[in-house]
């Protein structure tokens, strides 16, 4: 490995054929370290497999011919490459890999690689030497044997400093995968299973948006139908679908101040014994809230059961209006909650300073509570318990 | 921690309070705190310790919202409306409560509530503030209470009505007065 090197030149220099050569692979260089290590290499565009019917004219057997169409990708050495036109996939290339009746319906892959070659026309300065002037960055279809597509990922990593590979070791750029039937093509297909081309990417810790709204959709055209994610500093994140406009039909959404917005439904929910909590202070009568994401509908079909209390809040006077003068004593005479949830809470107050001997004044009271939510098995079980004070 | 209110729509009286964590984010509506209504007992002055009782009124949940506060004017560490509701109302503008709680004239006289078989008659705190909403319930028999609409006029509130003899529980809303719940004696 080695620091890159950039040519300088000085007035007056004889210009080498190295001097030259320095020059181009410099750039070529570093837009190759580009696209390998802010991009994940894959096909940027086109390269679709596409077939047409075709028949046998002296079997009359039916059959398809493959094209690759054209398209550009990039290798993992970060080298371009580029199909400029349809190129019709030759079945004898295939035989040669596979054989010429493997027997099967399982599809084979195909693959693309850069490789460079001798140009088939020699330029005019350097022909009557037989020394190169000119390389085509061209490529290569290769057909794969059933399940090379998996080994793709296994190639290793080009060297930090490396420039773009010149396809003596193929990088494999999966294409699309081939149905062979009887010595012919019999389809062709972008994926099998769940292996599919593999696409260029993206490689970034930070994506900044200076318009103000960062867009993510699925498709390469806004089109009516495609799921968007946008960011924006005032709507915060939002998910949707692009409508016939262009605009986008929020479905799901978070605002900046975190506040989510849902149009469909959120399914799920707690998972099976898994245990939620509310607590607080409420007044008499009040009842009494479930943990976030409970529902009563959950408690009422025993999916979850309860477990309460309550506890009462004693102040230092009686809580009346216009407030009581003397020394009085609390006593709680009901603090309990109802099976409907609801909180009685009530408290004796006695003034134990009267002029006149003991008296006593009831009031409603406020109660500290706990609500322990249990979420059970999908079978309906016991409803809600209570625990009093 | 969130503190949520419910209060009564025309009058604006805080009637019931809970404080919680842990709970569904945002403001519940009125039904989720008190169910279909809001079971409500007054202050009871008792002449011995031996004695006991309350004095129940259902308030129905299409007579209440519900809005978040600030947990302001704490009592021994509680928010003072979590001890003292009716103490407490809100303010609604253009239909929506302000978080601020508003405390409310407390000063009523002994025994500001009296009823014969045909009016009921509530002597309010000065000063009154002439035009403000009232809402008297009466609660009669199981059912729902009995609502009795009116505006302050004067330092009485008269409301006609039609009552057997007997005690009813009656809770008493004026706007800008404390809430209260009494035992009522109807003579005939």
């Amino acid at each position: 490995m080695s620091t890159p090197q950039r040519p300088v030149f000085f007035e007056g220099q004889y210009v080498a054929a190295t001097d030259l050569d320095a020059t181009v692979s410099h750039a070529r260089d570093r837009a190759a370290r580009h696209d390998r290590y802010l991009h994940e290499w894959g096909i940027a565009e086109g390269l679709a497999l596409t077939t047409e019917d075709a028949t046998d004219p002296t079997t009359g057997a039916r059959f398809v011919t493959v094209t690759l169409q054209p398209g550009v990708a990039i290798d993992g050495t970060g080298r371009e490459v580029v199909v400029p036109e349809p190129v019709p996939l030759g079945e004898d290339q295939f035989r040669e890999t596979n054989g010429a009746d493997p027997g099967t319906k399982l599809l084979y892959p195909v693959f693309l690689a850069g490789l460079d070659r001798d140009p088939a026309a020699v330029s005019l300065i350097g022909g009557d030497t037989g020394l190169k002037t000119r390389a085509d960055e061209s490529f290569q279809i290769i057909f794969g044997r059933l399940g090379d597509e998996r080994l793709v990922t296994e190639r290793p990593p080009a060297e930090i400093d490396a420039g773009p590979g010149d396809g003596t070791q193929p990088w494999h750029i999966l294409l699309g995968f081939v149905g062979w039937e009887n010595g012919r093509f019999r389809t062709a297909s972008p994926r099998s299973g769940t292996v599919s081309r593999r696409t260029a990417g993206v490689r970034a810790d930070v994506v900044a948006a200076p318009g103000g709204t960062l867009t993510l959709r699925s498709q390469l055209a806004a089109g009516e139908g495609g799921a968007a994610v946008t960011l924006t500093g005032e709507n915060g994140l939002s998910f949707g679908l692009y409508k016939a406009d262009g605009a986008v039909e929020e479905l799901l959404g978070v605002s900046a101040r975190g506040d989510l917005r849902v149009r469909g439904t959120i399914a799920g929910g707690p998972a099976a014994g898994s245990v939620a909590a509310v607590s607080g202070i409420a007044t008499d009568g009040m009842v009494l809230p479930l943990p976030a994401g409970l529902s009563t509908e959950q408690v009422e079909s025993g999916q979850v059961a309860l477990h309460l209390s309550a506890t009462p809040q004693l102040t230092g006077a009686p809580s009346v209006t216009p407030p009581a003068a003397g020394t009085w004593l609390p006593a709680p005479i009901e603090c309990r909650v109802g099976p409907d949830r609801r909180l009685h809470c009530r408290v004796r107050w006695l003034r134990i300073d009267a002029p006149d001997g003991m008296a006593a004044l009831e009031t409603p009271g406020a109660a500290a509570f706990l609500v322990l939510a249990t979420v059970s098995s999908a079978t309906p079980s016991t409803g809600s318990t209570e625990n009093q004070t | 921690m969130g503190l949520t209110v419910v209060y009564a729509k025309e009058t604006w009286h805080v009637l019931g309070a809970v404080q919680s964590t842990g709970g569904a984010g945002g403001v519940p509506d009125a039904g989720q705190l008190v169910g279909d209504r809001l079971e409500l007992r007054g202050n009871r002055a008792l002449p011995g310790p031996a004695e006991s009782g309350a004095v129940p009124i259902a308030v129905p949940v299409d007579q209440l919202a519900a809005a978040a506060v600030d947990a302001a004017s704490d009592l021994d560490g509680l928010p003072a409306v979590l001890t003292t509701p009716f103490a407490f109302g809100v303010t609604v503008v253009n239909e929506q409560p302000k978080s601020a709680l508003v405390p409310l004239n407390d000063g009523w006289g002994p025994a500001p509530v009296e009823a014969t078989t045909r009016r009921i008659t509530v002597t309010l705190p000065q000063p009154v503030t002439e035009g403000s909403p009232a809402l008297v319930l009466v609660a009669v028999g199981a059912g729902p209470p009995r609502s009795l609409p009116a505006l302050v006029t004067g330092p009485q509130l008269t409301i006609d009505t039609n009552l057997s003899a007997g005690v009813y529980p009656v809770l008493t809303l004026v706007r800008g007065v404390a809430a209260r719940i009494d035992a009522v004696q109807v003579s005939a």
